[in-house]
């Protein structure tokens, strides 16, 4: 396999058997992806509807930044401007509007798909401030936790911290902090993070006991792996697989958070297109122009929807076991799992 | 042979699979078993023979998908068991077929203490016999009202709504269950079975559990107990404990008991007949005796041989080549054969005798699924 | 006078119980679960010394101990003579590669997310920098040695069966080569057929590659075939060592005949007898003044139970040592005695009233 050939010529080829390898590592998780979502269709919806609202939250966001730079104005994506207000005021669901038009006269389809890319960004966005802060905080809670030392003692004030915070309902929380902070997008989203970042501090701390002690980390030990290798190694490899669901997961969640918020009147500002303060607007309208109501609180659902799925099939597709071997029989435990039993002498 | 008592337990032809997205597990294949009143049936395999399956699937406790019975028939005292609709399945245990599992922590509630959990199988077994509760065996004998067992219907749907009694309720029902529960507990070798009434399951050691476990399952007055390795989750001298428990109870209370577990040892001590089950398919069947001291199949001789039983200058162990086969990709014809020194090219398409007990009979006949069992002794 | 390769003088390892509050602030003593106590033993180069008890008996703790992965209470651990008790850090790590453990649980001692290669090479990328092909090759040589097809290297462990997870775990300790390996119960979670050929394969490595193996279990019949030398725990010390073949053959102590007449046998006359020792074992937290077998011994005396016995040798069986008041009387008696069948009805309970 090895060509002994001079430096140069052996540097180029590694390169080359490098990239090879690195499709070929990709080929085969792919596939395994691929077969759980096979398996699994409601999975499969959910990463499907979760790649297009994430497509056209792109689109939709960098297309005008781009094509201003570019070409000097914005080119809008959405089929109208979102705040064109325009005579044909109060129309239902039609081939020109696809989702109708508001009481003033503006495309309730391009308002919401306006309104995307930010209750997107703060779905995502504040989701991964909270689980990077939180998660961090609950890595040092849950790893050195031991009493009587500096660790001990930090952790244990981490964990009590969080628990103050998460004496009271995130909902009223945030609303709380939101108020008192005073209207806005920025505030707003603050008060939302402030809420959320000792739910991943309980989880992650509650993560890292249970991995801290399984027989591997010992064996690692054991084998003289430094402490500090023992932790990325281990801990945070698998570490990662139930924090990268439970994310996933609650990004729906802090979405309605923020929309409510917004509904409430104490969020994002009106002239800022937003899920939320679209609702509160069109309340009044639910009996005479349904749609528009509807338009705005269905995307919020479909988009909470979309990545609930999703990241409830992220397991499976996440965990080696499940991605080969799709055998779980379950019995006594005298049936181990048997997929593709490696041969034994 | 007239004058043979029914079998208690007669499984014919039992196939079953799992199916799962990434295949199918043959489980069991054409297995054929019967026991007899008062007889111990041991039924030993390594792990993936199939074994766990026999003995989940007699008293219908496999999850119906992903398991999937392909043919067979399972008679109880003469019911098909797998033909029983669904509601009726609760009625067969319990008072018809008891169960004793592995790991008895996983098998305990651990919400209720020892007096709940034994005074739920008293009840309902109570309930059952008073004709409150329906049964699938009810008593021949004309219930006797006198005899003060009679349980108000009142309370009986109070139990089936809260199985727990509670300490407070000054119930004369808690008082009634209790000379049972006491009794149970004493039967099973406890002593001051009182001192453990409160006590939660965690808070008992192992073979203290699997002792309550065994009450609770004879306090049913099963006509059939299946015993799922008992003590493979114990200590060995707890294990030899519960075993004599066992031993003592058999010839005390005279259940039926179809014993299962890996251990050639256990089963030698405790069963009067004996099948060896080796990917799914029953491959020897025959009492104790003769099937250890003379197997007639050649994957019970190498499984003996294999057992370490010497010292390492006696040179390495008989070990048996190759591995278990997966169960969905047993190798066709006779399961064995790519392991087998006596394998012929018929081993690759027949799978050997079939190993049919004629109904009615008790295993007196010691049979092989081999055409080569002859040859068995031959072997070192 | 050889040197043992490994030397326990004296280990104690006692772990705290969890205290309520109420306790902590009546300022009630903290109580403590004598896991180790009390212990010395060697090990010889070559050698394999089996430890076999029961749940509670320590030997899982000892072990252990041992391999440095707990911290002892007292007593002193020497490897090749030099004294390692108080070894950390840096230095431990470096020593690490001359004792590796084969863990009990096949399942969970192998992280679930790393392929092959990279779990068997792991103790290996902790003593040394190691590039990742030539990492690869040395870990397709490790499995050849433990009959592992070599094509397996990017597999993950949950595709292995348990002897084939086992045989992992073997390949991950011997892959820095270290000169004692301390095996925690290999063949607990392997069917009969995979220990036989798991324990062949142990007998075969040891003499190949001049291993000292530390056998762990409770499984009497892989210590008679592995090991030359067997000790035998009960709560947190040792109550008997000696030759493997004279202790199994010819136990001395109560508890060891206890344990060799509860092994079921594949002899069906097994079947009418009946196992007469009762009682759990305890958690040792108030230790005894006496035995701590007194209470459940059929030859116990007054004096067992006043006076705890040492550990010492018995004048007449040379290498051997029992810790028993009563070795020299009752250390012929064989352990079926402790049976009661229908050709030995009467219990040692009764015959040993004297």
């Amino acid at each position: 396999m090895a060509n002994k050939a001079g430096p140069g010529q052996k540097r180029l080829e590694t390169r080359v058997e490098a990239s090879k390898r690195w499709v070929v590592g990709l080929r085969e998780p792919l596939r395994g992806f691929l077969r759980v979502l096979r398996a699994n269709h409601l999975t499969m919806v959910g990463f499907v509807l979760v790649v297009i609202i994430s497509m056209t939250a792109l689109v939709v966001a960098i297309v005008p930044a781009m094509t201003q730079l570019v070409i000097g104005h914005p080119v809008l994506v959405t089929p109208y401007d979102p705040n064109g207000l325009s005579t044909d005021y109060g129309q239902a669901p039609s081939g020109s509007h696809l989702l109708g038009t508001d009481n003033l006269g503006r495309d309730m389809f391009s308002r919401v798909l306006a309104a995307l890319p930010l209750d997107l960004a703060i779905g995502f966005g504040i989701t991964a401030f909270a689980l990077l802060v939180g998660g961090g905080l609950g890595l040092v809670a849950g790893y050195w936790d031991r009493p009587r030392t500096f660790g001990g003692v930090v952790s244990v004030s981490i964990l009590r911290i969080a628990d103050i915070f998460l004496a009271f309902p995130p909902l009223v929380l945030a609303l709380a902090i939101a108020a008192s902070l005073g209207r806005g997008t920025g505030p707003a989203i603050l008060a939302v993070l402030v809420t959320w970042w000792p739910y991943y501090v309980r989880l992650t701390r509650g993560e890292v006991l249970a991995i801290k002690h399984q027989p591997f980390v010992v064996a690692a030990r054991a084998a003289g792996v430094s402490e500090v290798r023992i932790l990325f190694r281990h801990v945070i490899r698998n570490l990662i697989e139930p924090l990268l669901v439970y994310y996933t997961m609650d990004i729906g969640t802090v979405l309605v958070t923020f929309s409510t918020i917004s509904f409430v009147g104490i969020g994002a500002p009106l002239d800022v297109p937003e899920w939320g303060t679209m609702v509160e607007s069109y309340a009044r309208f639910l009996q005479s122009l349904p749609w528009t109501v509807l338009s705005a609180g269905g995307a919020i659902f479909l988009t909470v929807l979309a990545f609930s799925l999703f990241g409830d099939g992220l397991r499976d597709i996440l965990d080696p076991r499940s991605r080969r071997a799709l055998v779980q029989v379950t019995l006594s435990s005298t049936l181990a799992p048997k997929a593709a039993v490696a041969a034994e002498a | 042979m007239n004058g043979m008592p029914e079998p208690v337990l007669d499984v014919q032809g039992l196939s079953i699979d799992y199916e799962v997205g990434a295949g199918t597990f043959h489980a069991l294949s054409d297995v054929s078993v019967q026991l007899s009143p008062g007889r111990v049936v041991g039924i030993v395999g390594e792990t993936g023979s199939g074994k766990s399956t026999l003995a989940h699937a007699i008293p219908r406790l496999l999850r119906e998908p992903p398991a999937r019975i392909r043919s067979g028939r399972i008679f109880f005292q003469g019911v098909n068991v797998l033909e029983l609709p669904k509601w009726k399945l609760p009625l067969l245990r319990g008072t018809g077929i008891g169960m004793i599992f592995q790991e008895p922590i996983n098998s305990l509630n651990p919400a209720y203490r020892v007096f709940d959990q034994v005074a739920e199988a008293v009840t309902i077994r109570k309930l059952r016999e008073s004709g409150v509760a329906p049964t699938l065996f009810p008593s021949a004998e004309p219930h006797d009202y006198s005899r003060g067992t009679r349980v108000k219907t009142g309370e009986a749907i109070l139990h089936a709504v809260v199985p727990r009694v509670p300490n407070w309720l000054p119930s004369a029902r808690r008082e009634a269950l209790m000379k049972d529960v006491l009794d149970y507990l004493r039967l099973v070798r406890i002593n001051d079975p009182e001192t453990i009434l409160d006590l939660y399951p965690h808070e008992l050691s192992g073979g203290m559990r699997q002792r309550i476990m065994i009450a609770i399952a004879l306090s049913g007055k099963p006509s059939l107990l299946i015993a799922d390795e008992p003590t493979s989750a114990l200590d060995i001298t707890i294990q030899a404990q519960v075993l004599t428990l066992m031993k003592e109870l058999m010839d005390e209370v005279r259940t039926s008991i179809l014993f299962i577990s890996h251990d050639l040892g256990v089963i030698a001590e405790m069963a009067d007949d004996v099948g060896v089950l080796y990917a799914g398919h029953l491959v020897e069947l025959g009492p104790v005796d003769e099937v250890y001291t003379n197997p007639r199949h050649p994957y019970t001789k190498l499984l003996m041989r294999a057992i370490p039983n010497r010292y390492k200058r006696a040179g390495p162990l008989p070990a048996l080549t190759g591995s278990v086969p997966s169960l969905a990709n047993v190798p066709p014809g006779c399961p064995f054969h790519p392991r087998c020194p006596l394998a012929q090219k018929i081993c690759g398409s027949d799978p050997g005798p079939v190993l049919e007990a004629a109904t009615g009979a008790s295993v007196r006949t010691h049979l092989a699924a081999c055409y080569f069992s002859d040859e068995v002794a031959s072997l070192p | 006078m050889i040197t043992p390769i490994v030397e326990a003088d004296h280990l104690v390892k006692r772990f705290p119980l969890a205290r309520s509050l109420a306790a902590l602030i009546s300022r009630e003593p903290q109580e403590f679960v004598h896991a180790v106590d009390d212990v010395s033993l060697e090990i010889y180069p070559g050698e394999t010394l089996g430890l076999i008890g029961e749940s509670g008996s320590g030997k899982t703790t000892l072990g252990w101990l041992l391999a440095k992965l707990h911290e002892p209470t007292a007593g002193q651990i020497r490897f090749e003579g030099r004294d390692i008790t108080d070894l950390s850090g840096r230095d431990l790590l470096k020593w690490r590669r001359n004792l590796q453990v084969v863990f009990q649980d096949p399942v969970g001692s192998l992280d679930p997310r790393l392929r092959v290669w990279q779990l068997v090479g792991e103790p290996i990328l902790a003593q040394e920098k190691v590039r990742r092909e030539d990492l690869k090759s040395r870990v397709a040589e490790l499995l050849q040695i433990v009959d592992l097809p070599a094509g397996v290297l990017n597999q993950y462990p949950h595709e292995f069966s348990g002897g084939g997870r086992q045989r992992l775990s073997l390949a991950r300790a011997l892959s820095v080569r270290p000169k004692v390996l301390i095996l925690d119960e290999p063949t607990s979670a392997l069917d009969v057929a995979v220990q036989a050929q798991v324990l062949n394969r142990l007998v075969a490595l040891q003499r190949e590659l001049g291993l000292s193996y530390l056998l762990i279990t409770h499984n009497v019949a892989a210590v008679r075939y592995v090991a030359d030398r067997v000790a035998v725990m009960y709560l947190g010390r040792i109550v008997e060592i000696g030759a493997v073949d004279e202790v199994l053959e010819r136990p001395i102590h109560p508890y060891t005949k206890a344990l060799l007449a509860a092994l079921p046998k594949a002899d069906p006359r097994r079947r009418r007898a009946r196992f007469r020792i009762g009682g759990e074992v305890p958690t040792l937290v108030h230790p005894p003044p006496g035995c701590r077998f007194a209470p459940r011994c059929p030859f116990v005396i007054d004096r067992c139970i006043a006076e705890d016995p040492p550990l010492r040798p018995i004048p007449g069986r040379p290498g051997r040592a029992a810790a028993c008041h009563r070795a020299e009387e009752i250390g012929d008696v064989p352990p079926e005695q402790l049976l009661s069948s229908p050709e030995n009805p009467a219990s040692p309970m009764t015959t040993s009233a004297g």
